[in-house]
């Protein structure tokens, strides 16, 4: 699961946060809050593109004890703040620009395993499977370009989904959908919470979108000065 | 459907006008062609073409051309991969401006510089001695010496088109590739490569085209008949044999096979290097901080400062300003002087107000039939002009004038006019299609407050170019006072210019003068560019204060 402990960001044109939360594997998080506020900043965060000013994130995974058959966790909490975007748990499907233009939809598929693009007959059966499971066999070998919006998500969540990262950050999936690939994505991206143990971190600005997904909600507020939370000086 | 009628009244003068202006360039071209292509016999021509001289002179140049081309490429793409990848703000600036410089150093300063380190009285060679290796070094003029030169031109201009394409590479995708746990390899081959490789052809031709054409380089650093361009041969079959024939026959055969190479490149991406040379955004990057990637990354950096900048710095440096000032004392210099800077003031100003009109046409025309013809009638008119070597166009005028006027009495005239035509499709690329997306963006909206046409360019327009204006008037003027090509042919003891004046002081004096004259030149370059880039922000400065 994701614990963020006093994690502290903001200023530059955006208001100060403190944020504590825990997101446990199978669950969704919903972030959502006026624009500006600060909502990609924190996937940014957490993916590793941009540092906190203070506070914890820890990936910590809950595995059964070797011996007793006991859940265990005390040695598997990783740090993420030290690691860089390529050393943490973390597939993060941006807004917009999930694709390399001028690659076919398989070599991203093939991607995800490792950056050579070689993959196994094994692993090419599980892209088959996954593609089979969101619905979008046979899509495979079309340009992104070629995609339907809700395709082009559908695509993006396989790559992620093939990554095997527990940890999935979306920032704002709906948007460019129509109501109807709206739900259907929604229901796509609760099944995997709930039957495959993915977690999601979903930023979006539709309040009707914690009711589709059944989703916890954080709601970023922020203060407009931080010299408290910061633990620094009162710039003003 | 556009423009609407009821505007017609307000759009239809700078289209008349603008047709007309592209209508005649391509006037002026289709007469000095025609002139050119007049004076030849198809016999003596075929004959000539097929001579064993013209065609050992064409392969060449060709080699040359395609030694320069290639290692200006691979030290490009080595440069701009290395300074992408290390995403430092003030190394790019500094490395941005030296690429820069290098494109209005005029020629004429290159080769002095180049002399200074790599000559027969050079750094290196002097170096080398001290441990009894000059021998190991390419001979002092020749071959080695012009590609040599053509790559410290050229290769600038490759890092900053490569540099350009990766740039142009999302943020989102690199930090895809971070996620994906990229290196080295990984990035070239999925991001790097695929980013630049449609860049190559077009830059390969173009470079290729700039070297195959080459004049005055060749000229100072080609060391005899041995290393030759068609240029140079036309120029030598003019000014010393007078043989307007072959001078006639040999420009026709350079034009050709320069429209030739443009278009087989023009099925290509065009090139674009008029960017910043800035990183957008902070590369999240696992190979950069390796210990290998920084001493290769460094190695290449510092290798390319030597080779460009180097050469420049110590031109400056060793240059003895006292024993050179009795230059100043000299009629010639103030004479060429006044020639170099009338020149650069007027082409640059010339040159830029007609791509403001061109493009304004360009943009009125729309897109219809009788549009389409318009727009394409103003880019073939501008963009005709960079197929047209300098000492052809002078050549070709050179022929049609001569039974008129006395040639060498309006050579400031024809000068100028050739730098304007010349500098054309430059200013164009800068500036023209900013200015085109600038009218798109703000058409409704100044329709709808009833700006048109002084006011709009004033109010709305010029703020919004204040960069490309400066950069395309600046780098006009500087291409036309450092230009050594047509004033080659006028070039007479009534009139002159500092690149012709350090031509013959380079080649028959040398010494002080001659380097304390490309220190001025390389001054007055950077001078007339610093100056209009300066005048166009405080002229936006001041506009902006006033509205506050």
């Amino acid at each position: 699961m994701l614990i963020a402990r006093q994690l502290c960001f903001g200023g530059e044109n955006m208001p100060y946060h403190q944020l504590d939360f825990t997101l446990e594997r199978g669950h969704i998080l919903l972030v959502q809050g006026r624009s500006g506020i600060g909502k990609t900043t924190l996937l940014n965060i957490i993916a590793g593109f941009l540092d906190a000013d203070s506070g914890e994130l820890v990936w910590q995974e809950t595995l059964p004890d070797k011996k007793s058959g006991a859940e265990n966790t005390a040695n598997s909490a990783l740090d993420l703040r030290p690691l860089p975007p390529w050393d943490r748990p973390v597939s993060f499907l941006f807004q917009q620009g999930n694709f390399f233009d001028h690659l076919d939809c398989d070599t991203h598929l093939r991607l995800a395993f490792r950056p050579s693009a070689r993959i196994s007959a094994d692993e090419r059966g599980q892209i088959a499977h996954t593609l089979q499971k969101l619905g979008i066999d046979g899509l495979e070998n079309r340009m992104p370009d070629a995609l339907s919006g809700g395709q082009a998500q559908r695509m993006a969540l396989a790559q992620a989904i093939l990554r095997g990262h527990p940890l999935i950050l979306l920032d704002e999936p709906f948007s460019a959908l129509d109501s109807a690939v709206r739900d259907d994505a929604a229901a796509l991206i609760s099944q995997l919470a709930s039957e495959d143990g993915y977690c999601f971190l979903i930023v979006s600005h539709d309040p009707e979108d914690a009711k589709r997904l059944k989703a916890q909600t954080l709601h970023l507020e922020g203060q407009e000065t931080g010299p408290d939370i910061l633990g620094r000086e009162n710039p003003f | 459907m556009y423009p609407p009628p009821s505007l017609g009244y307000i759009y239809r003068p700078i289209s008349v006008l603008g047709a007309g202006f592209a209508c005649g360039l391509l006037l002026i071209l289709t007469l000095l062609l025609a002139s050119l292509t007049g004076f030849i016999e198809a016999d003596s021509a075929l004959s000539l073409i097929a001579a064993s001289d013209t065609i050992e002179l064409v392969l060449s140049a060709g080699f040359q051309a395609i030694c320069s081309a290639g290692l200006s490429l691979v030290i490009g793409l080595l440069v701009a991969r290395a300074l992408y990848r290390q995403n430092l703000i003030r190394l790019s600036s500094f490395l941005g401006s030296l690429c820069f410089l290098a494109m209005i150093l005029p020629t004429t300063v290159a080769a002095l510089s180049l002399l200074a380190v790599w000559g027969r009285n050079g750094l290196v060679r002097d170096a080398l001695s001290l441990f009894g290796l000059e021998g190991m070094l390419f001979p002092a003029y020749g071959l080695e010496m012009v590609i040599l030169a053509h790559i410290f031109f050229n290769a600038p201009l490759a890092v900053r088109v490569m540099l350009g394409a990766l740039y142009a590479v999302p943020l989102s995708q690199n930090r895809a590739a971070a996620q994906l746990g990229f290196q080295s390899l990984d990035y070239w081959r999925w991001i790097e490569w695929p980013a630049l490789r449609a860049t190559i052809p077009s830059l390969f031709g173009l470079i290729f085209l700039l070297c195959f054409s080459s004049f005055s380089l060749v000229l100072m650093l080609g060391g005899g008949p041995k290393v030759s361009t068609l240029e140079v041969a036309i120029y030598t079959s003019l000014r010393f044999s007078f043989d307007l024939p072959t001078a006639g026959i040999l420009s026709a055969l350079q034009l050709l096979i320069s429209a030739m190479v443009i278009l087989s490149l023009s099925r290509f991406k065009s090139v674009h290097w008029a960017i910043s040379l800035r990183p957008r955004y902070a590369l999240p990057r696992s190979d950069k901080s390796l210990i290998v990637s920084r001493i290769s990354d460094g190695f290449i950096l510092s290798g390319f400062i030597f080779l460009i900048g180097f050469p420049i710095a110590y031109l400056l440096a060793r240059t003895e300003y006292l024993a050179g000032a009795g230059l100043l004392r000299r009629d010639a210099f103030w004479q060429a002087l006044h020639g170099s800077l009338t020149i650069g003031f007027l082409s640059a100003l010339i040159s830029v107000g007609l791509v403001i009109v061109l493009a304004s046409a360009y943009h009125r025309m729309g897109s219809g039939i009788k549009g389409g013809l318009g727009r394409y009638l103003i880019i073939l008119s501008v963009s005709i002009y960079l197929v047209v070597p300098s000492i052809v166009l002078g050549t070709a005028s050179f022929i049609w004038l001569r039974g008129f006027v006395d040639i060498f009495s309006v050579a400031l005239w024809l000068v100028l006019a050739a730098n304007c035509l010349l500098a054309l499709p430059f200013a164009w690329r800068i500036l023209g299609s900013r200015y085109q997306a600038v009218l798109a963006a703000t058409d409704k909206k100044c329709q709808m407050l009833g700006l048109h046409g002084w006011q709009r360019f004033r109010q709305v327009s010029l703020p919004s170019l204040q960069h490309e204006l400066g950069l395309a008037l600046g780098l006009t003027a500087a291409l036309s006072i450092g230009d050594l090509g047509v004033i080659a042919l006028f070039g007479s003891d009534d009139f002159r210019t500092l690149p012709w004046l350090l031509y013959q002081y380079a080649s028959r004096y040398g010494g002080a003068e001659a380097e304390l004259l490309s220190c001025i030149l390389l001054g007055l370059c950077l001078g007339f560019y610093g100056v209009f880039y300066a005048l166009v922000r405080l002229g936006a400065r001041r506009r902006q204060d006033a509205y506050r």
